[in-house]
Protein backbone atom coordinates (compact mmCIF):
# COMPACT_ATOMS: atom_id res chain seq x y z
CA UNK A 1 0.00 0.00 0.00
CA UNK A 2 3.01 2.33 0.84
CA UNK A 3 4.53 1.55 -2.50
CA UNK A 4 1.10 2.15 -4.43
CA UNK A 5 0.16 5.58 -2.74
CA UNK A 6 3.58 7.32 -2.34
CA UNK A 7 5.44 5.64 -5.29
CA UNK A 8 2.69 4.79 -7.74
CA UNK A 9 4.50 1.28 -7.58
CA UNK A 10 2.79 -1.99 -7.83
CA UNK A 11 -0.94 -0.47 -7.90
CA UNK A 12 -3.31 -3.47 -8.77
CA UNK A 13 -5.51 -3.55 -11.19
CA UNK A 14 -8.42 -5.45 -8.91
CA UNK A 15 -8.37 -7.95 -6.50
CA UNK A 16 -8.76 -11.95 -6.10
CA UNK A 17 -10.55 -13.48 -3.33
CA UNK A 18 -8.75 -16.61 -2.85
CA UNK A 19 -10.02 -19.36 -0.16
CA UNK A 20 -7.22 -21.55 1.35
CA UNK A 21 -7.07 -24.87 3.00
CA UNK A 22 -6.48 -25.53 6.86
CA UNK A 23 -2.72 -23.91 7.51
CA UNK A 24 -0.10 -21.68 9.53
CA UNK A 25 -0.42 -17.72 7.98
CA UNK A 26 1.94 -15.19 9.61
CA UNK A 27 2.00 -11.87 9.02
CA UNK A 28 5.31 -12.51 6.35
CA UNK A 29 3.09 -14.60 4.05
CA UNK A 30 3.68 -13.02 0.97
CA UNK A 31 2.37 -14.46 -1.92
CA UNK A 32 -0.37 -16.46 -2.98
CA UNK A 33 2.66 -19.62 -3.65
CA UNK A 34 3.43 -19.77 -0.28
CA UNK A 35 -0.12 -20.98 0.83
CA UNK A 36 -2.40 -23.93 -0.32
CA UNK A 37 -5.91 -23.12 -1.96
CA UNK A 38 -8.79 -25.51 -1.57
CA UNK A 39 -8.84 -27.51 -5.13
CA UNK A 40 -10.19 -25.86 -7.95
CA UNK A 41 -13.59 -27.28 -7.87
CA UNK A 42 -17.56 -26.98 -7.12
CA UNK A 43 -17.23 -23.81 -8.85
CA UNK A 44 -13.68 -22.26 -7.32
CA UNK A 45 -11.85 -21.36 -9.56
CA UNK A 46 -7.92 -20.99 -8.35
CA UNK A 47 -6.37 -17.60 -7.82
CA UNK A 48 -3.18 -17.27 -9.95
CA UNK A 49 -2.35 -13.62 -11.62
CA UNK A 50 -5.53 -12.55 -13.56
CA UNK A 51 -7.45 -15.39 -12.74
CA UNK A 52 -9.73 -16.13 -9.78
CA UNK A 53 -13.07 -14.19 -7.79
CA UNK A 54 -12.34 -10.52 -8.74
CA UNK A 55 -13.20 -7.68 -6.27
CA UNK A 56 -13.14 -4.12 -7.90
CA UNK A 57 -10.68 -1.73 -6.65
CA UNK A 58 -13.21 0.86 -6.97
CA UNK A 59 -16.29 1.90 -4.43
CA UNK A 60 -17.53 -1.16 -6.29
CA UNK A 61 -15.25 -3.20 -4.68
CA UNK A 62 -14.73 -1.87 -1.66
CA UNK A 63 -17.82 0.03 -0.76
CA UNK A 64 -17.00 2.14 2.49
CA UNK A 65 -14.21 3.97 3.97
CA UNK A 66 -14.42 5.59 7.43
CA UNK A 67 -11.74 7.77 9.22
CA UNK A 68 -12.22 7.21 13.04
CA UNK A 69 -10.48 10.27 14.86
CA UNK A 70 -11.07 9.05 18.06
CA UNK A 71 -9.92 6.05 18.56
CA UNK A 72 -6.74 6.91 15.21
CA UNK A 73 -7.96 4.08 12.96
CA UNK A 74 -9.14 3.76 9.38
CA UNK A 75 -11.70 1.53 7.97
CA UNK A 76 -12.08 -0.08 4.49
CA UNK A 77 -15.22 -2.29 3.79
CA UNK A 78 -15.12 -5.01 1.55
CA UNK A 79 -17.95 -5.31 -0.78
CA UNK A 80 -19.44 -8.69 -0.37
CA UNK A 81 -17.92 -11.59 -2.12
CA UNK A 82 -19.87 -14.95 -3.35
CA UNK A 83 -18.27 -17.86 -4.65
CA UNK A 84 -21.66 -20.09 -5.81
CA UNK A 85 -21.11 -23.84 -6.87
CA UNK A 86 -21.45 -26.12 -9.33
CA UNK A 87 -21.25 -28.77 -7.00
CA UNK A 88 -19.92 -29.65 -3.58
CA UNK A 89 -17.01 -27.43 -3.17
CA UNK A 90 -14.27 -28.28 -3.01
CA UNK A 91 -14.90 -31.36 -4.82
CA UNK A 92 -12.23 -32.82 -3.14
CA UNK A 93 -9.50 -32.04 -0.47
CA UNK A 94 -9.53 -29.78 2.80
CA UNK A 95 -12.54 -27.32 3.50
CA UNK A 96 -11.94 -23.20 2.95
CA UNK A 97 -10.28 -22.08 6.44
CA UNK A 98 -9.19 -19.13 5.42
CA UNK A 99 -9.71 -16.30 2.37
CA UNK A 100 -6.57 -14.28 1.48
CA UNK A 101 -7.34 -10.78 -0.61
CA UNK A 102 -4.85 -10.77 -3.06
CA UNK A 103 -3.51 -8.41 -5.83
CA UNK A 104 -3.66 -9.31 -9.58
CA UNK A 105 0.27 -9.94 -10.19
CA UNK A 106 1.99 -12.80 -11.04
CA UNK A 107 2.36 -14.34 -8.37
CA UNK A 108 -0.05 -13.15 -6.42
CA UNK A 109 0.31 -10.61 -3.45
CA UNK A 110 -1.30 -11.10 -0.18
CA UNK A 111 -2.34 -8.20 1.28
CA UNK A 112 -4.74 -9.09 3.91
CA UNK A 113 -6.25 -12.80 5.59
CA UNK A 114 -9.81 -13.13 6.75
CA UNK A 115 -10.33 -15.64 9.20
CA UNK A 116 -13.75 -17.82 8.02
CA UNK A 117 -13.24 -19.28 12.19
CA UNK A 118 -13.77 -22.97 11.08
CA UNK A 119 -13.16 -25.12 7.95
CA UNK A 120 -16.00 -24.32 5.01
CA UNK A 121 -17.06 -25.88 2.20
CA UNK A 122 -20.50 -25.92 0.02
CA UNK A 123 -22.51 -29.01 -0.04
CA UNK A 124 -24.30 -28.94 -3.17
CA UNK A 125 -24.40 -26.88 -6.29
CA UNK A 126 -26.25 -23.56 -6.64
CA UNK A 127 -25.19 -22.56 -2.93
CA UNK A 128 -22.84 -19.84 -2.03
CA UNK A 129 -19.66 -19.22 0.16
CA UNK A 130 -20.29 -15.25 0.66
CA UNK A 131 -17.76 -13.99 2.70
CA UNK A 132 -19.89 -10.47 3.93
CA UNK A 133 -18.93 -7.51 6.01
CA UNK A 134 -15.39 -7.88 5.87
CA UNK A 135 -13.45 -4.53 7.05
CA UNK A 136 -10.07 -3.97 7.07
CA UNK A 137 -8.55 -1.81 9.65
CA UNK A 138 -5.94 0.66 9.02
CA UNK A 139 -3.80 1.38 12.28
CA UNK A 140 -1.77 4.90 12.44
CA UNK A 141 1.92 4.86 12.96
CA UNK B 1 10.52 10.84 13.41
CA UNK B 2 7.54 11.44 11.80
CA UNK B 3 3.98 10.25 11.60
CA UNK B 4 1.53 9.91 9.27
CA UNK B 5 -2.27 10.93 10.17
CA UNK B 6 -5.32 9.68 10.13
CA UNK B 7 -6.48 11.72 7.03
CA UNK B 8 -2.89 9.81 5.48
CA UNK B 9 -3.67 6.96 6.29
CA UNK B 10 -7.34 6.93 4.52
CA UNK B 11 -6.23 8.90 1.43
CA UNK B 12 -3.67 6.15 0.75
CA UNK B 13 -6.12 3.44 1.42
CA UNK B 14 -8.55 5.02 -0.78
CA UNK B 15 -6.28 5.47 -3.36
CA UNK B 16 -4.72 1.83 -2.96
CA UNK B 17 -8.36 0.02 -2.44
CA UNK B 18 -10.60 2.74 -4.27
CA UNK B 19 -8.49 4.24 -6.46
CA UNK B 20 -10.24 7.09 -5.45
CA UNK B 21 -9.47 9.82 -7.59
CA UNK B 22 -9.77 13.29 -6.10
CA UNK B 23 -7.31 10.93 -3.01
CA UNK B 24 -4.94 10.07 -5.51
CA UNK B 25 -2.57 12.58 -5.69
CA UNK B 26 -0.28 13.54 -8.74
CA UNK B 27 2.57 14.50 -6.78
CA UNK B 28 3.29 15.60 -3.13
CA UNK B 29 4.76 18.70 -1.51
CA UNK B 30 6.81 19.25 1.73
CA UNK B 31 5.75 22.37 4.09
CA UNK B 32 7.53 23.86 6.87
CA UNK B 33 5.21 24.65 9.80
CA UNK B 34 5.90 26.81 12.98
CA UNK B 35 4.85 25.46 16.40
CA UNK B 36 2.14 28.39 16.61
CA UNK B 37 -0.64 25.40 15.90
CA UNK B 38 0.92 21.61 16.76
CA UNK B 39 0.04 19.24 13.92
CA UNK B 40 -1.71 16.19 15.66
CA UNK B 41 -2.52 12.80 13.93
CA UNK B 42 -5.67 14.43 13.61
CA UNK B 43 -4.47 17.26 11.83
CA UNK B 44 -6.43 17.15 8.56
CA UNK B 45 -5.50 19.69 5.93
CA UNK B 46 -2.71 22.66 5.98
CA UNK B 47 -4.97 24.98 6.13
CA UNK B 48 -4.70 23.95 9.90
CA UNK B 49 -1.43 25.18 10.33
CA UNK B 50 0.52 28.08 9.89
CA UNK B 51 3.31 28.18 7.38
CA UNK B 52 6.70 29.78 7.79
CA UNK B 53 6.64 32.93 5.79
CA UNK B 54 7.17 32.95 2.03
CA UNK B 55 10.56 34.51 0.62
CA UNK B 56 13.91 33.89 1.28
CA UNK B 57 13.99 30.16 -0.42
CA UNK B 58 10.60 29.14 0.76
CA UNK B 59 8.11 29.17 -1.23
CA UNK B 60 4.44 28.79 0.32
CA UNK B 61 2.99 25.15 -0.64
CA UNK B 62 -0.40 24.96 -2.41
CA UNK B 63 -1.96 22.57 -4.59
CA UNK B 64 0.29 24.35 -7.63
CA UNK B 65 3.27 25.55 -5.59
CA UNK B 66 5.99 24.94 -3.10
CA UNK B 67 8.91 21.96 -2.98
CA UNK B 68 7.42 19.07 -4.41
CA UNK B 69 8.14 15.34 -3.56
CA UNK B 70 7.30 13.08 -7.07
CA UNK B 71 5.15 10.35 -6.69
CA UNK B 72 7.23 7.45 -7.88
CA UNK B 73 10.71 6.08 -7.15
CA UNK B 74 12.75 9.75 -7.21
CA UNK B 75 10.34 11.37 -4.44
CA UNK B 76 10.23 8.16 -2.49
CA UNK B 77 13.59 6.24 -3.48
CA UNK B 78 13.35 3.37 -0.66
CA UNK B 79 11.03 0.85 -0.01
CA UNK B 80 12.28 -1.70 3.16
CA UNK B 81 9.68 -4.49 3.64
CA UNK B 82 10.86 -5.75 7.69
CA UNK B 83 9.17 -9.24 8.46
CA UNK B 84 11.13 -9.49 11.69
CA UNK B 85 9.60 -6.35 12.86
CA UNK B 86 6.15 -6.85 10.99
CA UNK B 87 6.37 -3.17 9.20
CA UNK B 88 7.06 -1.92 6.19
CA UNK B 89 8.91 2.35 5.47
CA UNK B 90 9.21 4.21 2.52
CA UNK B 91 11.61 6.66 2.56
CA UNK B 92 11.65 9.95 0.99
CA UNK B 93 14.49 12.02 -1.00
CA UNK B 94 16.56 14.35 0.39
CA UNK B 95 14.80 17.60 0.43
CA UNK B 96 16.46 20.62 0.53
CA UNK B 97 15.56 24.51 1.20
CA UNK B 98 18.61 26.94 0.83
CA UNK B 99 18.30 30.35 2.77
CA UNK B 100 18.29 33.76 0.42
CA UNK B 101 18.38 36.02 3.51
CA UNK B 102 17.16 34.80 6.90
CA UNK B 103 14.82 32.26 6.87
CA UNK B 104 12.53 32.25 7.46
CA UNK B 105 11.92 36.00 6.11
CA UNK B 106 9.60 37.16 8.90
CA UNK B 107 7.79 35.45 11.82
CA UNK B 108 8.10 32.17 13.26
CA UNK B 109 11.07 29.86 12.62
CA UNK B 110 10.10 26.08 11.35
CA UNK B 111 9.09 23.33 13.93
CA UNK B 112 7.47 20.70 11.65
CA UNK B 113 7.78 19.02 8.11
CA UNK B 114 4.96 18.43 6.74
CA UNK B 115 4.37 16.25 3.82
CA UNK B 116 0.70 17.05 1.70
CA UNK B 117 -1.04 16.27 -1.67
CA UNK B 118 -2.15 18.32 -3.79
CA UNK B 119 -5.45 18.23 -3.45
CA UNK B 120 -7.24 22.05 -3.91
CA UNK B 121 -7.07 22.18 -0.05
CA UNK B 122 -4.02 20.46 0.29
CA UNK B 123 -3.86 17.14 2.69
CA UNK B 124 -1.83 16.31 6.00
CA UNK B 125 -0.39 13.25 4.89
CA UNK B 126 2.58 12.79 7.29
CA UNK B 127 4.38 15.04 10.13
CA UNK B 128 7.73 15.41 10.66
CA UNK B 129 9.30 16.93 13.98
CA UNK B 130 12.40 19.12 13.30
CA UNK B 131 13.82 18.69 17.21
CA UNK B 132 13.94 22.05 17.57
CA UNK B 133 12.86 25.65 15.77
CA UNK B 134 14.89 25.80 12.64
CA UNK B 135 16.33 29.29 11.51
CA UNK B 136 18.90 29.62 8.77
CA UNK B 137 21.28 32.44 7.73
CA UNK B 138 21.73 33.85 3.75
CA UNK B 139 23.12 30.35 1.95
CA UNK B 140 22.34 28.05 5.21
CA UNK B 141 20.73 24.56 3.95
CA UNK B 142 17.66 23.11 5.81
CA UNK B 143 18.42 19.15 4.69
CA UNK B 144 15.62 16.53 5.36
CA UNK B 145 17.70 13.52 5.15
CA UNK B 146 17.07 10.17 5.51
CA UNK B 147 13.11 10.88 6.38
CA UNK B 148 10.89 7.67 6.06
CA UNK B 149 7.16 6.67 6.47
CA UNK B 150 6.51 3.58 8.53
CA UNK B 151 3.29 1.11 8.30
CA UNK B 152 2.70 -1.87 10.46
CA UNK B 153 0.09 -4.57 11.08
Amino acid sequence: MLDGYFRATNEPASFRIALLVPQTLTKATATISDVTQIAASGGYTAVNGATGLTLARSAAGWDAITENTVLNYVTVAMADAKFLSTGKMPATGESARWAAICDAATPNNIIAIIDLEFPRDVPVSGWELTIENTTLVIGII
Amino acid sequence: MGFMTNRGVKAMANTYFRADATDTPTTFRMALVTSAVVPTVDTALLSELTQIATGNGYTTVTSGAGLAVERSSVGFDTITQDDTNNRAFVQIKDLTWTASGTFPASGNPARYAVLVDDEASPQVIAVFDLGNDVTLVNGQPLILQNYSITGTN
